[in-house]
Order: structure tokens, then C-alpha cells, then sequence
């Protein structure tokens, strides 16, 4: 029960700081609550990570954590939303890097992504790996993949959501290799998988836990992912399909409004950082099956600007062949 | 079975079990009760907190949040006739109609009763059904899927208070303002008129306050306000048992109905409230009473709504898919106990299963208690004098509207479908299709273009040949079109009944 | 009674027609606000294209608009039965305002501050005269509610004043 108590105290901590809250004359950043805004819904993976987030990060920053979800437009209305806050430090956008790079390709955007942010964190990543149902014809990827390409459109992608964390690497998958399926838009990861399971697509994907929990039924045959995530599958890189591995994973990373002052910039890389070494952190995240595999701002403001271009090339390739 | 059903259920019976379970309760019931908050909500803040419990604590601690969280979206519903989801829409046509009548005591006491008992008889079914059940939800793909929307859809228009076109119009009305936004399937945006706030579509939530709660304000301050009238107890008597007898069809009709409709996955508690209010409209000898606070107007939907839950548990448990955002967290609280949710779950720790099932039964009769000890305090929002009421309801309906998803445009929304709304209620319109039209006609488009994708461009041949349940579900349609068109026959045969509604129709199941 | 009927009759009748001319607006609209999709891997064609739904949609409208329209000249109208108090369009058009003017000022001024406010007119309005109790539940409910829902509850409402308490 020790643990329960420490969350109900950061809770109740919390509400006291900002009652007690007065204003110094040497205000320091963090001097208020720290917003953070989510572009997606109540309930979802996004979320779940984020009430972790807020609960403990707290203590590293000495601010509370407010989550506002803002979900809509595909992620883009959080995150324009973000982009028009004052930056100053108290607001942060927790996104994912589909809604975060690939929006920019596909619709027109009241704001530019790279302009507009810099990365805080990536707190952690996801690697789908593609799925069959345990009695499929498919026995390895290549079948499917030479299925494919010899059957344009006949093989039936179950994925969670247009230009989701399926979508993206799964067409990513198949634009490599040449190979044409139809792709099925799912309303979210639950529905995809009761699809694949009802012998309603050939083939979807499904992130670690759950294949680990759908083992009697399921059979990973290619991991999206830079190395090896399920013991005994191989990853893309291995299979012959080099970058997808790097590009498809969902990587869940925290942004700051550009122009945030150094300052607090730094005040904030740094909270993250020390969060990482949290014990009830790695603890809760470990429980809802999240690796935390962190890495720093600046190393990701790297991995963003390539993906950027590698999601342009998707899309224009997509569009063309 | 029986034996791990019997085991199941000694492992639960212990003191923080219960304790726990109630605790979620009164959270779920305070957080419900506050408009803008789903149990959806509740239950994502709530869930860091179970990490920490024993599996056969924490997550009927969830569970208790979750059924807490259902009942308190009623409250509001009755009172103010804030309706916090959709699924208490239905109850807002006669809660605030009952405490205007000074029996606001007595509406929630119904809404209490009723929930319970749908929620705890559709869950002590899935225990024993829940074999076949998980059979049906395998069986409904996104053709069966697009044909029941279509015909809940039909069915809602048609059984609607006023003329069969007035509730047309109102079902194309809100079918087109589902289209307003980011299209579901594709996301390109459709009639945004180069507006980016518009492009995040209307949102439900300042919909159903705005139809149904700002009229509730305004029609509130139409009558000037007298300084108050001391009335010894405005909140009212508690439910007789007569009372609560009188209705035990409506509840019965409603928990058999909500539990089929809780059996496809998809459809949802909306329905089943829409549905099981207007079958009791239609069953009942005296229909014109409903709206105009008819206790078995909030039996109804809330028995309806509530037995939605025990089916929808069962794709979770029996495959480890969650079926909505309920069912997603729940999932959440299993993977971080080190539970699986799955067929393997079931053949290696049965008992676990029977536990968690009969968790929900427990926080069912939990609620019970509770609520009988909250309903007293609730009830007496009705004592405070109207002059503060009102502003107080605006304050909660604005809040409620901004913090879903903290835009500013929602309220803009709000405000015009408040105006709406009140426009409606002047003119005799029932703005219930206009609701059902805008929440089922998206899940409709996408399951209608998923079976597109998945037919290959041959329609006609794969619904013929593969799927054989969604013919039987068109094969249903004459029926009931039948049954409806019937009853318009008939009532243009006599000449139309002057002030009298319409006699409805609807079929007992669900579709 | 007879002119009751005919204020009834043509009310339900501007309506249909309001409806029916914007239903037929945007059915004309449709390839104007409707985009096209990306095509993917070339074969778009397959997918249910975006413009279809709402061709049916407004489609329907339009003809349930216009059979509404029929219907209104053939149905006489039920008798009014709920008579409107005197003043009664007054105290609805006020509130309203009062609702819009608050939903406007609501990100400006902050949560508490503009509901504080807007509770102080109201009540006053509709007649509550104690001052002592029209502060209390003007100051009170809003700072309960905002503390309440942001910092216990972890969402946000927006604050007043904005660099002291932050959102």
C-alpha cells in the first residue's frame, strides 16, 4: 500500500504547492503548473502513458502537471493548439511521431512542425511487429510479400487507423518490397486484431503485449524494429528491408513550443532525464507494457528531421505507384 | 464451471476487496456526476492507482469506478438535465420533468434501482452465456455491423415523438453534422469551410448539453421567478415499492434488450437507452405521459444502458480485445497485474475469470448500498432557490463542454445548439434522431467502407457467399419495416390522433 | 384560435423551407468542400470514396425537407396547449446572451473570474437579492470547480490570472 499512498500525496502535494504557490521575486521557471496537451483521446495508450507522466514528474520539475487532452483533426488540433501557446516553458505537447511528422504530408497544416518545436524527450518507442492468425497460409514474410506482388490488391492490411502507428510502417513494409495490398482502416488497435482473428484480413500487426497475450492465436513473422524485440523473429532489417525498422516504430516523444528560453528548455530536458532513473516510474510504465527506452532532446531532433523526409518520400510514393 | 464460478467468487469475498471496490464506487460516482466527465475519464485517472493493489483488489477498484461512473452520469440528468454521455441522454426527457414535480428523490431512486438491476442481471448472464456470446461478437463484422446502424437508425427516426418527416429531417440533419470535420475513414476534411477549428468535426458532448440542457435553462427562466416559496422537502418522498413494481416490465424489457444490444459489438449503451425508452413508450397504456415525467421514463433507459455492460466484458475476457475505451483500460489494469485476457486465461486460471465477472455483480449490489446512503445528499441540489440554480447549471455546462477537449469552439457549438434546441422544443421537434443520426452515421461510413475494402470491389458476391449473417440481418429488414409502416397505416386509416402521439413501434430485440 | 393555427402551420413551414434551401446548398457543395483523397498504392478507386456519404446524406435531407414541407400544409397543426408566461422571450433572450457573452469571455478572463460574474448577473436578474449568499456561490463554486477539476483531476479549464496560477 506504500507506493498508493505516495501517489495520493503527490496528488494531494500538488493541490497544496498551488494553493501555497506565491510569486517570488527571483521567480525561477518552473514558477507555475507546466500544461502538457495531448493530441488524442481519454483512454488510449497516449493517455495511459501521460497520467504516469504527470504523477511523477512533478517531483523532478517542483511544478504540478496538467494534462489537457485535445484530440481531433488526426492529432492536428493539440497540436496547433501547442503551437500557438505562449512559449514560455508552461506548455508541452506529448505526441507520437506519425501525428507529429506525417500530418505535414498529408494535410494542410496551420503550423510547421520542425519550425515550430523542439523536442523536450522521447520518453519511449513501440515496435509492431506483423501478425497472421496461427492456422495462415502465410508461414514467413516473403510469402506475403511475393503474394502480394503477384496478386495486386487481393491481400487484405488490417491496420488501426489511417496514418497510424500500423498504417505508416505496414505500408512503409510493402512499398519497399513492391508489393501492393489493400489496406483496411480499423478504429483503433482492438478492432484490428478481432478482424484478423475473424479471418477478415490476412494480415495486421499488434504491438508486443498483445502478441505476447494472443500467443495461442497469432504468429509474429517480422518485427518492425531496429533490433530484436521478440526472441526468434527477425526484424526488418534482417528480412532485407532496410529503414523501415527505423522509421516505422511509434516513438512517443515530448515537444516545446520553438523560441521556449534556454533555460527552461534546459529545466525540462533535464526533469525528464532524471525521471528515467524513477523506480515507480520504470514500474508503472513496465506494468502497462512500455519499454522506457529514453532519449534525449537533441539526439531525437536528429531522428526528426529524417523522418520527415522519409514520411514525404512514403507519401509521394504511395500516391504515385 | 460451477466449481470455478464457486472459487471465483471466495476469492473476492474479503474485506479490501469490498472496501476497495466501494471506495472506486464513490470516486466513479462523484467524478460521473461532474458534467464534461466520462467514466472513461475517471477511469484513466484512476488507473495508476490499481498498479499498486493486488490483482483482486485493483481491478475491482476499476470496476467500481466504472459502474460509480455510470451511475453518476444520471444525476446530473435528472436534476439539471445535464446529460454528461450519451448514454443518459434518454434519461434527461424525464428526470428534470420528475423534479420539477418535486419527486427528484424518486427519479433517482429509479435510475439507482433500474441500473442495478440491468447491470447485475447482464452480468450474472455473461457468467452463464458467455460461450455463446463470445460466438456473436466473432460472427459481427463490418457488414452485420452497417446494416444493424442503418436499421437502429431507421428504427429511432421513425419511433420519435412528432411526425414521421419531422424525424427524417432530423435524422439527415444530424447525419450531416456528423460529416462536418475529418471524414473516418480517410481524413480528409469535408464541409470545413477552410476554418481549422471546424476541421476536429462537432463534438457529441457540446451537442447533447447544448440540445438538452441549455433548453432546460431557458424554459427554467421563461416564468418569472418568485421569491422562492419555502417548500418543507422540494427533493420529494423516496420510490414506494408499489412504485418501483408498476415498472418491473419497463426494467425487465429494457435489461433483456440493453443486454442483446450489449451482445454486438459497436452499437453501445446510446442505443440501448434510446431503444428501451422507446419500447417503453410504446408498451405503456398511457404514452402521452412520457417526457412529461413518467417514472418509467428513467427506468427504462437507465435498466437499457446498464445492461450493455455485461456483454461488452466478454470480448475482453474470452479473446483479450477490447471492444471500446472501457474495455481498453480495463485491458490496461489486466497487463499490468501480469494477467493476459485471452482464451489462455480462461483454461489456466478460471477462477480469476469467475472472480473478476463476479466483481461486477459485487460492485453492482456495492452501488446499491452507496447509493442509497448519496441519493439523499444529491437530491438536495433541487432545494437550492432557482436564482442560483440556473446560473450554476450554465456554469457546469460550460465547464463540462470546455475541459472534454478544451476547445474554445465547442462552446461556440454549445451556445448554438442550445438555441437549437430551444427552437426545437418550441416548434414540437424531438431532437433525438437529430442525436442518433449524428452518432451512428459515422461508425456507418466506416463500416460500410471497411466492407468495401474488404469485398475487393465485388460486393454482391462476398456478402452471398461469406457472409451469411449479414443476410439474415437484411432478410430482417421487411419485418420490421413492416411493423412500422403498419402502424403509420393505421394511423392514417383513423385519421391522425390530434394531440395524441403517435402509437410507436419497435421490436423487442434489439435488431 | 384560427391565426394560432395559421403562426403554427407557417412556423413549421419557414422551417422546412430554411432547411430544404440549406440542405440544397450543400448538396451543391459537396465536390467544393469535400477534398480528394490521397490515392494509395494507385488503387483509391476500391475504397468508398468521401464524396458518396454525403451526397446520400444531403440527398435525404433534402427530400425528408421536402416532404416535411408537404406534410406541414396537410397535418393541421395541434392546438397550442403550453402557453408562453408574459416577459418570457425577455428572461430567454437575456440568459442566452448572458450564455454567449460568458462562453466568449471564458478564455479571456479565466474560468473563475468570468463565471463569477456571470453568476453575480444572472442570480441578480432572476431576482436573488441576498448579497452575502450571491458571493458565496460566486466565488466559492467557481474556485472549488477549478481546483477540483485541474489539479485534482488533472484537466485543464482556463486560468485566471493567467501568469499566477498557470493552466
Amino acid at each position: 500500500m506504500k507506493p498508493l499512498s505516495s501517489i495520493c500525496k503527490s496528488i494531494f502535494a500538488s493541490a497544496i504547492a498551488v494553493s501555497a504557490l506565491t510569486v517570488s521575486a527571483l521567480a525561477e521557471y518552473p514558477e507555475k503548473p507546466v500544461t502538457m496537451i495531448i493530441p488524442l483521446g481519454a483512454g488510449g495508450s497516449h493517455d495511459l502513458n501521460a497520467r504516469v507522466i504527470s504523477s511523477i514528474l512533478p517531483s523532478y520539475l517542483g511544478q504540478p502537471v496538467i494534462v489537457k487532452l485535445m484530440p481531433g483533426a488526426s492529432g492536428q488540433t493539440g497540436t496547433a493548439a501547442a503551437a500557438n501557446a505562449a512559449a514560455d516553458g508552461y506548455t508541452i505537447l506529448f505526441t507520437h511521431n506519425f501525428i507529429d511528422q506525417l500530418q505535414q504530408h498529408v494535410s494542410k497544416l496551420p503550423y510547421d512542425p520542425n519550425e515550430d518545436f523542439v523536442t523536450v524527450a522521447r520518453t519511449n518507442y513501440a515496435a509492431p511487429s506483423v501478425i497472421v492468425k496461427k492456422d495462415s497460409e502465410f508461414a514467413d514474410i516473403d510469402s506475403i510479400l511475393s503474394y502480394a506482388k503477384e496478386n495486386p490488391g487481393k491481400l487484405r492490411f488490417g491496420h488501426s487507423g489511417n496514418w497510424g502507428a500500423f498504417m505508416v510502417p505496414g505500408a512503409m513494409l510493402f512499398s519497399k518490397a513492391g508489393a501492393r495490398p489493400t489496406l483496411v482502416p480499423h478504429k483503433g488497435g482492438g478492432p484490428a486484431l478481432q478482424a484478423l482473428l475473424a479471418g477478415d484480413v490476412d494480415v495486421s500487426m499488434a504491438f508486443n503485449s498483445v502478441i505476447d497475450s494472443q500467443a495461442e492465436n497469432v504468429t509474429p513473422l517480422v518485427s518492425v524494429s531496429p533490433n530484436t524485440t521478440i526472441e526468434g523473429v527477425p526484424t526488418t532489417d534482417e528480412v532485407g528491408i532496410p529503414d523501415v525498422g527505423e522509421m516505422g516504430i511509434m516513438h512517443r516523444v515530448v515537444l516545446a513550443p520553438a523560441g521556449v528560453p534556454e533555460e527552461a528548455l534546459a529545466k525540462l530536458r533535464a526533469a525528464f532525464a532524471e525521471m528515467q532513473e524513477d523506480k515507480t516510474y520504470k514500474r508503472m510504465l513496465g506494468k502497462l507494457g512500455e519499454n522506457t527506452e529514453f532519449m534525449d532532446g537533441e539526439a531525437y531532433d536528429a531522428v526528426r528531421l529524417k523522418q520527415s523526409e522519409e514520411y514525404g518520400n512514403l507519401v509521394r510514393n504511395l500516391a504515385s505507384n | 464451471m460451477l466449481q470455478e464460478l464457486f472459487e471465483g467468487l471466495l476469492l473476492i469475498l474479503r474485506f479490501d476487496t469490498l472496501l476497495m471496490t466501494g471506495v472506486g464506487l464513490i470516486l466513479g460516482i462523484l467524478v460521473g456526476s461532474l458534467p464534461g466527465f466520462t467514466t472513461v475519464m475517471a477511469m484513466a485517472v484512476l488507473l495508476p492507482i490499481s498498479f499498486f493493489l493486488d490483482p483482486l483488489v485493483g481491478i475491482p477498484f476499476l470496476v467500481g469506478v466504472y459502474k460509480g461512473g455510470i451511475y453518476g452520469g444520471s444525476i446530473p440528468a435528472i436534476l439539471v438535465g445535464i446529460p454528461g454521455t450519451g448514454a443518459s441522454v434518454a434519461t434527461t426527457f424525464d428526470g428534470p420533468a420528475l423534479a420539477k414535480k418535486g419527486k427528484s428523490r424518486k427519479a433517482l431512486d429509479m435510475a439507482l434501482y433500474a441500473s442495478v438491476f440491468g447491470d447485475a442481471t447482464s452480468s450474472i448472464l455473461t457468467i452463464f452465456l458467455i460461450g455463446p456470446i463470445a460466438l456473436i461478437a466473432m460472427r459481427i463484422g463490418p457488414p452485420e455491423l452497417a446494416v444493424v446502424l442503418a436499421l437502429s437508425m431507421a428504427i429511432i427516426a421513425t419511433t420519435a415523438s412528432g411526425s414521421l418527416a419531422k424525424g427524417m429531417v432530423m435524422l439527415a440533419i444530424g447525419m450531416f453534422l456528423s460529416l462536418v470535420g475529418q471524414d473516418p475513414i480517410g481524413a480528409v476534411n469535408r464541409f470545413t469551410f477552410d476554418i481549422f477549428a471546424v476541421q476536429a468535426g462537432i463534438d457529441l458532448l457540446p451537442m447533447l448539453i447544448g440540445l438538452f440542457a441549455i433548453p432546460e435553462i431557458l424554459l427554467a427562466v421563461e416564468s418569472r421567478i418568485s421569491a422562492a416559496a419555502k417548500v418543507n422537502k422540494p427533493e420529494g418522498d423516496p420510490l414506494s415499492w408499489q412504485e418501483l413494481k408498476r415498472s418491473r416490465r419497463t426494467i425487465l424489457r429494457s435489461t433483456f434488450m440493453g443486454g442483446a444490444i450489449g451482445a454486438i459489438p459497436g452499437v453501445g449503451q446510446v442505443v440501448a437507452a434510446f431503444m428501451g425508452y422507446a419500447a417503453a413508450q410504446k408498451a405503456a397504456p398511457d404514452p402521452e405521459t412520457f417526457g412529461k415525467g413518467d417514472l418509467d421514463g428513467i427506468a427504462a433507459p437507465e435498466a437499457a444502458n446498464n445492461a450493455v455492460n455485461g456483454p461488452t466484458m466478454v470480448p475482453l475476457l474470452t479473446l483479450g480485445i477490447p471492444g471500446d475505451n472501457i474495455t481498453a483500460i480495463l485491458l490496461g489494469a489486466f497487463v499490468a497485474q501480469g494477467l493476459r485476457p485471452g482464451p489462455q486465461l480462461f483454461a489456466d486460471q478460471g477462477p480469476i475469470v469467475y472472480a473478476l465477472l463476479g466483481s461486477m455483480v459485487i460492485a453492482c449490489l456495492l452501488l446499491l448500498v452507496l447509493g442509497w446512503i448519496m441519493i439523499p445528499v444529491f437530491a438536495r441540489v433541487v432545494a437550492i432557490p432557482r436564482a442560483y440554480l440556473v446560473p450554476l447549471t450554465l456554469i457546469f455546462a460550460v465547464a463540462g463542454t470546455y475541459v472534454y477537449r478544451s476547445n474554445p469552439m465547442d462552446l461556440v457549438f454549445l451556445v448554438v445548439f442550445g438555441l437549437f434546441g430551444y427552437g426545437a422544443r418550441k416548434l414540437k421537434f424531438d431532437v433525438t434522431p437529430l442525436v442518433m443520426g449524428f452518432i451512428l452515421a459515422p461508425p456507418l461510413e466506416y463500416a460500410i467502407g471497411q466492407t468495401l475494402l474488404l469485398s475487393q470491389g465485388d460486393m454482391f458476391n462476398y456478402i452471398v457467399n461469406e457472409r451469411p449473417v449479414t443476410l439474415a440481418l437484411l432478410a430482417l429488414i421487411p419485418v420490421l419495416l413492416f411493423f412500422v409502416f403498419k402502424n403509420h397505416l393505421f394511423a392514417g386509416a383513423k385519421g391522425r390522433p390530434g394531440a395524441k402521439p403517435r402509437a410507436r413501434n419497435v421490436p423487442t430485440k434489439g435488431g | 384560435m384560427l391565426d394560432k393555427l395559421t403562426d403554427r402551420m407557417s412556423a413549421i413551414t419557414w422551417f422546412s423551407l430554411v432547411s430544404l434551401a440549406t440542405a440544397i446548398a450543400m448538396f451543391a457543395l459537396v465536390p467544393n468542400q469535400v477534398e480528394k483523397p490521397p490515392a494509395i498504392f494507385g488503387m483509391e478507386s476500391e475504397g468508398l470514396n468521401p464524396e458518396f456519404f454525403p451526397h446520400v446524406v444531403t440527398a435525404l435531407w433534402m427530400l425528408t425537407s421536402i416532404w416535411m414541407l408537404v406534410d406541414s400544409f396537410i397535418t393541421p397543426p395541434k392546438p397550442e396547449t403550453e402557453k408562453t408566461p408574459q416577459g418570457a422571450y425577455v428572461r430567454v433572450l437575456v440568459t442566452l446572451g448572458a450564455a454567449l457573452a460568458y462562453t466568449l469571455a471564458l478564455v479571456w478572463l479565466g474560468f473563475v473570474a468570468s463565471s463569477a460574474v456571470v453568476i453575480i448577473m444572472l442570480s441578480l436578474f432572476l431576482g436573488a437579492r441576498n448579497p452575502f449568499k450571491i458571493g458565496l456561490v460566486a466565488i466559492v463554486v467557481p474556485s472549488a470547480v477549478f481546483l477540483i477539476f485541474t489539479r485534482l483531476l488533472h484537466v485543464s479549464l482556463p486560468p485566471f490570472p493567467y501568469q499566477l496560477i498557470g493552466g
